[in-house]
């Protein structure tokens, strides 16, 4: 706790929020004076903000781990990498979106969003208190639904962002009990608070607690039982927004359930058997739901939630297995790569999202399938590709901490995803072309190459990412 | 463990408040005494006409939103003035810059015409 600090130190914990925040505004500025026809070029200045975010965030890397903001904020390498991942995809998401929303006359305030949007996630990830959390699940979702019904004259994305609002007013207001009663309990909001004054023998009162704010969480992060939206917004939303949505967001919202499991006094909630049937729940129900989609997009939102139950093998075992920390960074940036180079795919394709639509494309534009194949076989977990190496740590933490079952439910798992992804891959390869297949542009080409091309690069040079997310602390205090 | 008591006590007052009011109006009531006309939700006199699911326009919602935007300000506001007289630098810039966003975004109603009645 930096008691003593003033304020002007205390804000140099926070550089990459303020970017953002200025930017945002700046953003909005620009979309309120500009004419409609240079709308487009809100991308150019978001992109720059990302990339100063990035920037700053990147140079703050090898400074001291500690709790800012009286206890209530992390400046740790745990919150720095996941900003950097945020911010990485923004800027993808922004070379996603220029091209799509181009005809658009009205959207230079879409950026603005975008912006706000990976501000609360990174306030997720570097939360350490409770009101925090609470003000950036809010960020962060509200955005989000804005984001999702941007095309407000499609029934479809209309009916993907009530979904997903119904959903999150129902968890995020779970959660909001959750926190009351932790509160209760505690005596205290910060998690450093929560770690020393949660009565271990809390009784019914801290499951409770503990398992409401878990449904928040499970909500951003798109985890049973609070999941339903995922495939809908996958589907419904405008293509950029649903790479945006499926990835961004579940950073924050995995470092945040990290950080708040190892608050919690052990073995009181019993939040370890809870979170292990929930990722086992996650990524079966994900898994099956897959199988005979026939929707690309949807596919991909099911995948997602799959993908979500391996993540939480990490979070099972925080605390008890010094690898955990590193499984979870790692799997992170393997799933948000990978999510953006599919998803990529998709808006390159002009959000064509049938089956039958993706059917030999392999002949047509080959480096394009190229990036479909290296994201689903770095969701299978293919090597050298960067999600191997992700379910490597994941299997290797849940077996380190005794949870083998869960490890083997993940593997058998695995196997099954196999089957759906070759589904798509086989036609798209093998199948006949109909006619010229129309694509987007050359920022979302670009975009979706250098999230395909990372999913390579980071699979083969492991080694240092590891090494690096290794030393990275999570603080609470 | 005591605690959960209080809770429970509070759920079941809670549940039960809807039941009884919607009880109690139930009971005392008096329903299809008299004229039909004393029967009906809204009592006036004359028969009601028309649907319940009507459509009326609610274009206020956004001079409600933007209500709403500097109800909450004033909160904060609150909160600074009882901190303001200590010399600590930056207090007055801090709220400013507050101040400076939230305007920005009736700038941003203005511009988009919002504030014009249709």
């Amino acid at each position: 706790m930096t008691g003593q600090a003033t304020m002007a130190t205390m804000v140099t914990d926070v550089l990459p929020e303020i970017v953002l925040v200025a930017g945002g505004v700046l953003v909005l500025l620009y979309a309120l004076l500009a004419p409609r026809r240079l709308q487009g070029g809100a991308a150019v200045v978001a992109m720059l903000v990302a990339v100063a975010a990035l920037t700053v965030a990147l140079a703050m890397l090898p400074g001291t781990e500690l709790v800012t903001f009286f206890g209530t904020y992390a400046r740790d390498r745990t919150a720095l990498w996941a900003k950097i991942i945020v911010l990485a995809a923004t800027v993808a998401v922004i070379g996603l979106s220029a091209p799509w929303f181009r005809r658009d006359p009205r959207h230079g305030e879409y950026y603005t969003l975008l912006l706000f949007s990976s501000l609360g996630a990174i306030l997720l990830a570097g939360a350490t208190d409770l009101k925090e959390l609470v003000v950036a699940m809010l960020l962060s979702s509200a955005t989000g639904f804005v984001l999702s019904a941007y095309h407000r004259r499609s029934s479809q994305a209309a009916e993907a962002a009530i979904k997903y609002y119904l959903i999150g007013a129902l968890a995020n207001s779970a959660m909001l009990f959750g926190v009351a009663l932790l509160f209760g309990l505690a005596g205290s909001t910060t998690l450093g608070g929560l770690a020393a004054g949660l009565p271990s023998d809390g009784g019914l009162a801290l499951v409770i607690g503990v398992g409401l704010v878990v449904v928040g969480l499970a909500f951003k992060i798109g985890a049973v039982p609070a999941h339903a939206w995922v495939p809908d917004v996958a589907q419904g939303a405008p293509a950029p927004v649903a790479a945006f949505v499926t990835t961004v967001p579940k950073v924050g919202g995995f470092i945040f359930l990290a950080r708040f499991v190892i608050a919690l006094p052990p073995d009181a909630a019993g939040w370890q058997p809870l979170v292990a049937v929930l990722a086992a729940a996650t990524m079966t129900l994900g898994n099956l739901a897959c199988l005979w989609q026939d929707d690309l997009r949807r596919l991909l939102g099911w995948s997602a939630v799959s993908q979500t139950g391996y993540g939480l093998m990490a979070v099972v075992a925080l605390g008890s297995s010094d690898l955990a920390v590193p499984a979870l960074l790692f799997f992170l940036l393997a799933y948000v790569l990978g999510n953006l180079a599919a998803f990529g795919v998709v808006v390159e394709l002009r959000g064509r999202t049938a089956l039958a639509d993706v059917a030999g494309i392999g002949e047509r534009r080959p480096a394009l399938t190229a990036a479909l194949a290296i994201s689903f076989l770095s969701f299978i977990g293919v090597p050298p590709l960067n999600g191997f190496v992700a379910k490597l740590l994941l299997f290797l933490v849940a077996i380190q901490v005794g949870y083998a079952w869960l490890a083997v439910a993940a593997a058998v798992n695995t196997v099954v995803s196999i089957f759906y992804y070759v589904r798509v891959l086989a036609p798209a390869y093998f199948g006949r072309p109909a006619g010229t297949v129309a694509v987007l542009g050359r920022p979302a080409a670009s975009a979706t190459f250098a999230a395909a091309a990372a999913v390579v690069v980071t699979g083969v040079a492991a080694e240092p990412f590891v090494a690096a997310f290794a030393a990275a602390g999570l603080v609470i205090r | 463990m005591e605690g959960i008591w209080y809770v429970i006590g509070f759920a079941v007052a809670g549940v039960s408040f809807v039941f009884l009011t919607i009880g109690a109006s139930w009971l005392i009531s008096h329903r299809t005494k008299g004229s039909p006309l004393k029967g009906l939700p809204y009592e006036s006199g004359i028969p009601t006409y028309g649907d319940t699911h009507g459509r009326f326009g609610v274009s206020y919602y956004i001079y409600a939103l933007l209500f709403v935007a500097f109800d909450i300000e004033v909160v904060f506001i609150f909160l600074w003035a009882l901190v303001v007289r200590d010399p600590i630098p930056g207090v007055l810039a801090s709220m400013g810059i507050f101040i400076a966003v939230l305007l920005l975004g009736l700038a941003y109603a203005w511009r988009k015409g919002v504030l014009t009645w249709r």
